[in-house]
């Protein structure tokens, strides 16, 4: 297993529509494996696939608080099951050190594969279907900073082009 | 997505004792559920806040002995960093290393990475020179009873021989305590039903109705709390119920009601009192609506201040609850912040306040009734010199001795001391309107 490289927003290729997956195989399931090494050491909670320049219809995420109730979703599709809206402090590992609140429907139910390629469904509600509608988000190229205002987006974008600029000089100074 | 847990303890502890250090509030406003929620584990954040004005006088002398030079006031932020460091290496127990670490990081995340060096010193040297440090602290009683001077001399003044047991109480940690409601169950029922739940209780010696808890816990998870079975109040304030005479029908005044916490331990022992329940801050109310509401019993209850309203408004009443705003020297274990924020000057404004209270309640009490002053001080400018005063200016005042054990010799009314595992600091003093 590897660590995989998270982009960091404002990262264009985070901007992706990622595909449907058509063959649930071993170099797929390797795939997700990396992906759970790279949430878990981040440490998060979700990751999609586009995050890790991988742009097919892939997430995995673990909401528990003992980490140990990993969850793979391949291909998945989300049904609204109650509208009432559900606010939550969200972060995000592509967005570091940020977070705000966003609103989204409080009870969903998800389709998806399983990582033996077999279809299951899931209700879901509170953080994990926060963490589902975020991370569905994500492979349609949407952030949850797109659902604050244009001049928090803003500020936060210069914030982050900022500091990652310093980081880039600081390394060079090192070296 | 990322964890929502999204801030580390000590960082939040860090910015909200900046918040009080600088006057924004008490630590009870500041810790309230939302911020709580901030982190992962809410007990620790709680730990080192009030850990930290638990032990204020005390760690900021360890800070000053160990910095060479005061920092600047707008690195307040580097100074609470310290201090919480320095409370987990010398009180908490957390390994050295850890400690030292993570304060090292926490320093770049507060974006004053020039004081890394700093902080590592100090608290290297902190590890190092510990023995000295404890026993330079040894030689100030301020410091090593970890009390600010005004308090602590005042405290020595006001109970010569008892003051060390006074200051010791107040260092403690407070118990949890339920009261029993006495409309639904005995205390041997409810110990019964706490203990097949699997909650560890012990009776009160002093409260007819006290159980203590053997771990705190949240209350609305404590079984039969929603239902009204029990309340939290600590067991001196309980003792409210046993002090005052009552009998049924009895018309009775509480006149500083807010959380309600007394009016309902006096309506639960004698469920025909007619009640008006008052308090001067409107945002207060509630709190007392919700307590009644719970327990399933009625008063009446309105905003007013009876030092303000002309008495005509209220009519008269048989029995008088006073449990009037004090500094709170009593139950400064409960409410360690006091330490950092309580003014003599604020005592002395009390006093003043505590005494309009008594002037405007006494002509409220019908002849014969009676009327219980309470505070949660240790003070006797607040305490037994107010009654004596308030004695000496109202022939018709009549003090009836109270006898609980425990207490303090007082030349008027009792004084619990804070006792570990045991009730709050209390004051009592029963009147009686003669019948002339």
């Amino acid at each position: 297993m590897s660590l995989l490289t998270i982009l960091e927003y404002p990262d264009l290729r985070l901007r992706k529509r990622a595909t449907a997956i058509t063959e649930v195989n071993d170099a797929l399931r390797r795939t997700i494996d990396d992906m759970f090494e790279t949430m878990y050491a981040a440490p998060g909670i979700g990751l999609a696939a586009t995050q890790v320049d991988f742009h097919k219809r892939l997430l995995v995420l673990d909401v528990s608080d003992e980490k140990n109730t990993p969850l793979v979703f391949i291909n998945p599709e989300i049904e609204v099951l109650d509208p009432e809206p559900l606010g939550y402090e969200e972060g995000c590992l592509s967005v570091p050190g940020y977070y705000d609140l966003v609103t989204r429907p409080r009870k969903i139910k998800v389709k998806a594969l399983n990582r033996n390629g077999e279809a299951f469904e899931l209700e879901a509600e509170g953080l994990l279907a926060v963490c589902l509608q975020h991370e569905v988000d994500h492979l349609d190229g949407k952030l949850f900073v797109d659902y604050l205002s244009i001049l928090k987006r803003q500020r936060l974008k210069h914030k982050l082009l900022k500091e990652k600029k310093k980081d880039e000089r600081e390394a060079k100074a090192e070296f | 997505m990322t964890s929502p847990y999204k801030i580390s303890e000590r960082l939040l502890a860090v910015q909200i004792l900046g918040s009080l250090l600088q006057q924004h509030g008490s630590l009870a406003g500041l810790l309230d559920n939302n911020t709580l929620a901030k982190v992962q584990s809410p007990a620790l954040l709680q730990e080192l806040c009030y850990g930290v004005c638990r032990w204020y006088p005390r760690l900021q002398f360890y800070l000053q002995q160990l910095l060479d030079k005061p920092l600047r006031s707008k690195d307040l932020d580097v100074q609470c960093l310290l201090l919480v460091s320095l409370y987990q290496l010398l009180f908490m127990r957390t390994p050295d290393h850890a400690t030292v670490n993570e304060s090292v990081a926490a320093v770049e995340t507060l974006g004053k990475s020039w004081a890394k060096a700093l902080v590592n010193a100090v608290l290297r040297k902190a590890q190092r020179e510990q023995a000295d440090l404890n026993a330079l602290a040894e030689r100030d009683y301020s410091v090593w009873y970890a009390h600010p001077e005004w308090l602590l001399n005042q405290l020595k003044k006001d109970w010569p021989q008892d003051y060390r047991t006074l200051l010791d109480g107040n260092n403690q940690r407070a118990p949890m305590t339920l009261r029993v409601n006495a409309r639904q169950a005995t205390r041997e029922q409810a110990l019964g039903l706490l203990t097949s739940a699997g909650v560890a209780v012990k009776p009160g010696a002093l409260s007819p109705y006290s159980l203590y808890l053997a771990q705190p816990m949240d209350a609305v998870v404590i079984p039969g709390f929603v239902e009204g079975l029990v309340s939290v109040q600590d067991e001196a304030s309980q003792l409210v119920a046993s002090l005052l005479p009552l009998a049924t029908n009895l018309r009775v005044l509480d006149a500083c009601a807010a959380p309600g916490g007394k009016t309902c331990a006096l309506l639960e022992a004698e469920p025909t009192l007619q009640v008006l329940a008052l308090d001067n801050e409107a945002r207060r109310l509630p709190r007392i609506t919700q307590n009644l509401e719970r327990l399933g019993l009625y008063a009446e209850v309105r905003c007013a201040d009876i030092t303000r309203t002309p008495s005509a408004e209220f009519g008269h009443f048989d029995r008088i609850l006073l449990d009037v705003p004090c500094s709170a020297t009593g139950v400064i274990r409960r409410h360690p912040d006091i330490k950092v924020l309580r003014t003599p000057a604020e005592v002395e404004n009390l006093v003043q306040k505590q005494r309009a209270l008594l002037e405007s309640a006494w002509p409220l009490l019908n002849a014969g009734g009676y009327l219980l002053y309470s505070t949660c001080s240790l003070l006797k400018a607040e305490n037994s010199k107010q009654i004596l005063q308030f004695l000496s200016a109202h022939a018709d005042a009549e003090h009836i001795a109270l006898e609980v054990a425990g207490t303090l010799a007082c030349d008027a009314g009792i004084q619990l001391p804070p006792q570990t595992g045991g009730p709050d600091g209390f004051f009592y003093a029963l009147l009686r309107k003669s019948l002339d």
